[in-house]
């Protein structure tokens, strides 16, 4: 079993959404984030007064999938997330120990 | 006994349409006459001297089906050996009934101690009601009850109930609890109902809601509302104890569907069934929060507690017939007067607003009785436009005036489009408050906002149309539908009656039409595409209506609850609106009507120069002589920096903030001499990139030149910015501020300047660069003034370029190995358009990125004797995509086409050749 991070960009959401629900991925966890990578804050003018925008707003997504699906969560999330543009964002995949699903129980593989 | 079999009979009785009190009622009798059964099986030789007693709802005879029952079993002290197996006797079967029991067992004296220490015990005495037993002991109880905390402590009694009931307000008024709105202990629950019987029944020894009335504290219609209200609550608390089925009295979201369906609620125009049924409980507990306050604040006058603590203002008649008396606000004149002057109904919280005093509670039942005087005639009238706006604009408005006039019904009166969405629930998670709640909480919220960030709002034209709009904004929903388009519909009505201009109404209209927009999309939309923000600028047409949809939409996020505003959303908001703003900006590069705006961008360039100047001024008193000396001719002081200040385009200006203009100036006028002969860079680290200030002569092909040596240099340009400062005059004249028309006419000649036109004192090139090294290198490990030297050296034509960078691109492309065909498998395409920028030609250069492509395609623009006055460069994988904005060498748009086609195919050969 592995975790699928991304961080991407917020409006890219609902196409990552769609696309990870085409290939049977139904359940994930979503949280609105804020970094900076490459795509680095900056500073913004208005009528001379300054704003700083020093963490860019992200979303990220974390899915936990059977080691066999990882490469084509991860490429699914990829298509879809790309822009071409910088801050596009990441993707991780880690190796996960063990799952619980609280209610039943059930571990590991049942427990997805 | 079977109690639960019993209960089973009581759903029985629901269901025949026995509902409300008498329900709770038939629940407490079954639950009498089982404790008096076992109460007498145990105790036949001992009821002398014990004393079955029922306390709190219990004792009230209003028992919901999950209630604790609370007893007390009172006792004389030399029982103390039996009392234990008679306290079994009693509690073991109510216990195996499945009954929450509340349970004391107590001698007099031990009560008596008990209620000191613990003001609920205190409290639920008063509803102490005799079951079983002893009668003499329970009648022993109360008259030493009475003695010692009624006789003796009425001040104190009612002290406590209010600041339990702040408590009670302050813990359940959080934002779940809108929601969900707790039916017992919530605002306008049952809490509030008995808070305010006991305290009626304690200070006033009024025992009934109808010697409540008679004693002239509540009117008949009060009576009237609060006792409908009180009675659909218990049919709700009562029906959502048997759907939980256990003890629970916060109406949940999955509770709030069923209740729905069970009391039969039908769907409406747009509304679900839960929601109007939800409207309606919002009602009754609104109906006893207000009715509960006003008898609360008459309890205070009484007791003289509101003064207590509360900063005292000074008695004063305000104007006729409205007084400030005690800290409160008094309507003193005539119910004929009023008819004569309904405007005075609006001035009284004008008043309230101004003074920052509340309503007097009998002023507050003035205002409701009087609606009716809000005709047709008053709907329309300036007399009660003008406070309204006044009141609405005023900073020192609270929340709470507002509050008080949507409860007395006076805004509903004024604007009646907001009866229709009165106490209005929207059945979702995310909108905490009910409609009319929320406008009020997003006027609210402006003016919080306005005080936090002011930049913003200053440069909003007519405030009272934003605040209107924040009053209004959703008046659309609830009839299904858009309720924006709806909403913008409604609002022209309104605004006519308010005496707005047409073009005030059109504005609202706007505003009210797309107070979504601008969350809508910031959240979805790419904010980095620049035609979708073209787009939204022309959506949204100026930079007022901009500015004031940016904090309508903060405002309106904010006021909707928790889940529909976060730093993050408000991070993402900012940037569309700093995004847009450019484009709506008068004087910037994509001016929209250059004509209208020149006025405004010549105020607005003017305040940054005295700004400027400013700042130069302080440094020149720190600096002292310094910057005397070195300036280029000896003359120091505020003059000086007037005169160059003001030859400052207005573009240039709007671009920086004032101490980056400030910083650029010093620069300028600290190497004056030096820039005569050479060109000189100025880098700053900014986080991981860096932006270079490079400052030179102005001439042709300056921009080319650049390019080239820092590509040689490994530095790849992310943007660029070039301005041009004239020359000649500029520096020695000391006329005043703004010598000649700013922003046009100051913007001609950038790059390559004509050489006739600047013969005594060339005028300085002022670029600013953001780059990003490609190598790696670190800011401190550069060679700046390696980069500056060969700056020079290609400036004075003695280093060729060409050949350096093609060198280069060769040396990189054996070193990476990059296979031809993916760089020539780069589609290069060169866009020559006339309608993006009224003022410029856009030129969009999509080429591979190799090192030096830049280089080429602004020496051919050079060649081409076009002027660039912006740069944008954008680097994707292996392409690189450039946006110049450009005049042609006399300074106008490029529209002949075969001159556009050549300068496109001089592009097309450049990017290409290399390969």
């Amino acid at each position: 079993m592995k975790k699928v991070e991304a961080i991407i960009k917020p409006f890219k959401l609902d196409d990552v959404k769609d696309a990870l629900n085409g290939i049977g991925i139904k359940g994930m966890t979503i949280s609105e984030v804020k970094g900076y990578g490459r795509q680095k804050g900056h500073t913004e003018i208005y009528r001379g007064a300054e704003y700083v925008v020093d963490f860019i707003p992200k979303i990220k997504i974390e899915i936990v999938v059977d080691a066999n699906r990882v490469d084509l969560v991860v490429d699914t999330i990829r298509d879809a997330a790309n822009s071409g543009t910088i801050g596009d964002g990441k993707i991780f995949v880690t190796p996960v120990e063990r799952i619980v699903r609280v209610r039943t129980g059930e571990e590991d593989h049942d427990a997805i | 006994m079977h109690l639960r079999a019993q209960r089973g009979a009581l759903e029985k009785l629901w269901q025949q349409g026995l509902s409300g009190q008498a329900l709770l009622a038939e629940q407490s009798r079954l639950v009498d006459v089982f404790i008096r059964q076992h109460f007498q099986n145990a105790t036949s030789e001992l009821t002398c001297s014990i004393a079955l007693v029922a306390l709190g709802g219990y004792g009230r005879q209003e028992l919901f089906p999950y209630s604790d029952i609370d007893l007390l079993i009172l006792y004389q002290p030399e029982q103390q050996a039996e009392i234990k197996q008679v306290a079994e006797a009693i509690l073991y079967p109510l216990w195996d009934a499945g009954l929450e029991v509340g349970h004391a067992v107590r001698t007099i004296e031990e009560s008596m101690e008990h209620a000191g220490q613990e003001f609920f015990f205190q409290v639920a005495m008063l509803d102490a009601r005799f079951l079983a037993g002893s009668q003499e002991l329970f009648d022993d109880l109360l008259v030493r009850y009475r003695l010692r905390f009624i006789e003796g402590g009425r001040d104190e009694f009612v002290r406590s109930m209010k600041a339990f009931r702040a408590v009670r307000r302050k813990r359940f008024g959080s934002h779940s609890y809108l929601l969900e709105p707790h039916i017992k202990e919530g605002k306008g629950g049952m809490r509030d109902i008995q808070a305010m019987l006991w305290t009626a029944k304690v200070v006033f020894g009024l025992d009934s809601l109808q010697n409540i009335v008679e004693a002239g504290v509540l009117l008949e219609e009060e009576r009237e509302a609060f006792s409908g209200s009180w009675n659909e609550l218990v049919k709700i608390r009562n029906r959502l104890h048997y759907i939980s089925g256990r003890k629970n009295d916060q109406l949940y979201f999955e509770h709030q569907e069923e209740l729905a369906r069970v009391f039969g609620y039908k769907t409406g125009t747009g509304i679900l069934p839960v929601e109007n049924f939800m409207r309606e409980t919002h009602g009754h507990l609104q109906t006893i929060a207000v009715i509960t306050d006003l008898f609360f604040e008459h309890v205070d006058e009484v007791f003289a507690l509101a003064v207590k603590g509360e900063r005292s203002v000074r008695d004063r008649i305000l104007e006729k017939g409205i007084e400030l008396r005690n800290n409160r606000l008094h309507l003193l004149v005539s119910p004929g007067e009023l008819a004569a002057r309904p405007y005075l109904l609006m001035r009284l919280f004008l008043a309230s607003a101004s003074t920052g005093t509340p309503v007097h509670h009998r002023t507050r039942k003035i205002v409701s009785a009087s609606l009716g005087l809000i005709d047709d005639k008053m709907l329309v009238s300036p007399r009660m436009s003008r406070p309204f706006f006044e009141l609405l604009l005023h900073p020192a408005t609270p929340l709470s005036v507002l509050e008080v006039m949507l409860e007395t019904g006076l805004l509903a009166a004024y604007i009646p489009e907001l009866e229709r969405i009165s106490t209005l629930v929207q059945h979702d998670i995310y909108h905490i408050y009910t409609v009319d709640r929320h406008l009020l909480q997003t006027v609210a919220e402006l003016r919080l906002i306005v005080e936090q960030d002011a930049t913003v709002y200053l440069s909003v034209s007519s405030p009272h149309i934003l605040y209107l709009a924040a009053l209004l904004h959703d008046i659309g929903k609830g009839s299904g539908g858009n309720h924006s388009l709806i909403g913008a519909e409604m609002v022209g009505a309104v605004g006519a009656r308010l005496g707005l201009e047409p073009a005030e109404r059109d504005c609202l209209a706007f505003l009210v039409r797309n107070h979504l927009f601008m969350p809508d999309n910031a959240l979805r939309r790419d904010l980095n595409d620049e035609s979708f923000i073209r787009r939204c600028s022309e959506t949204i047409g100026d930079s007022d209506r901009l500015a004031m949809l940016y904090l309508l939409s903060i405002a309106d996020s904010r006021a909707t609850g928790p889940s529909a505003w976060s730093e993050w959303k408000g991070a993402l908001l900012q940037e569309m609106f700093l995004k847009i703003s450019p484009y709506l900006e008068p004087g910037q590069i994509v001016a929209v009507h250059p004509d209208a705006v020149r006025q405004q961008v010549e105020q607005g360039a003017d305040w940054l120069r005295r700004q400027v100047v400013l700042l130069l001024d302080a440094y020149a008193d720190e600096e002292g002589q310094d910057a005397a000396a070195a300036s280029p001719d000896g003359v120091a002081g505020p003059s000086l920096a007037v005169t160059d200040v003001g030859r400052l385009p207005a573009d240039y200006l709007l671009s920086f903030t004032p101490g980056v203009v400030a910083r650029h100036i010093r620069i300028c006028r600290q190497n004056y001499q030096i820039l005569q002969k050479k060109a000189l860079i100025f880098p700053r680290e900014l986080g991981q990139h860096w932006s270079l200030l490079i400052v030179a002569r102005d001439r042709s092909g300056l921009l080319a030149k650049i390019c080239g040596v820092l590509a040689l240099h490994n530095l790849s340009v992310l943007s660029a910015q070039i301005f041009t400062w004239e020359g000649g005059e500029a520096l020695t004249a000391r006329d005043g501020l703004n010598p000649r028309e700013p922003g046009v006419q100051a913007m001609d000649g950038s790059v390559s300047i004509a050489p006739e036109r600047e013969k005594e004192r060339p005028a300085l090139a002022v670029d600013v660069l953001e780059v990003r090294p490609l190598d790696g290198l670190s800011f401190l490990e550069m060679d700046w003034q390696a980069v500056n030297d060969e700056l020079d050296r290609a400036l004075n034509h003695r280093l060729g370029l060409e050949h350096w960078i093609f060198q280069k691109l060769a040396s990189i492309q054996e070193r990476r190995k990059l296979p031809e065909a993916m760089l020539l498998g780069q589609q290069s395409r060169v866009v020559i358009d006339n309608d993006i920028s009224d003022r410029y030609t856009v030129i969009e250069v999509h080429s591979a990125d190799r090192a030096g492509q830049l280089y080429h395609i602004t020496q051919t623009l050079a060649g081409f004797g076009v002027n660039i006055y912006r740069a944008f460069i954008a680097t994707e994988i292996h392409q690189l995509i450039d946006i110049f904005y450009v005049l042609d060498s006399k300074g106008r748009k490029i529209t002949d086409e075969s001159f556009a086609s050549e300068i496109r195919e001089g592009l097309l050969y450049a990017i290409g050749r290399a390969l």
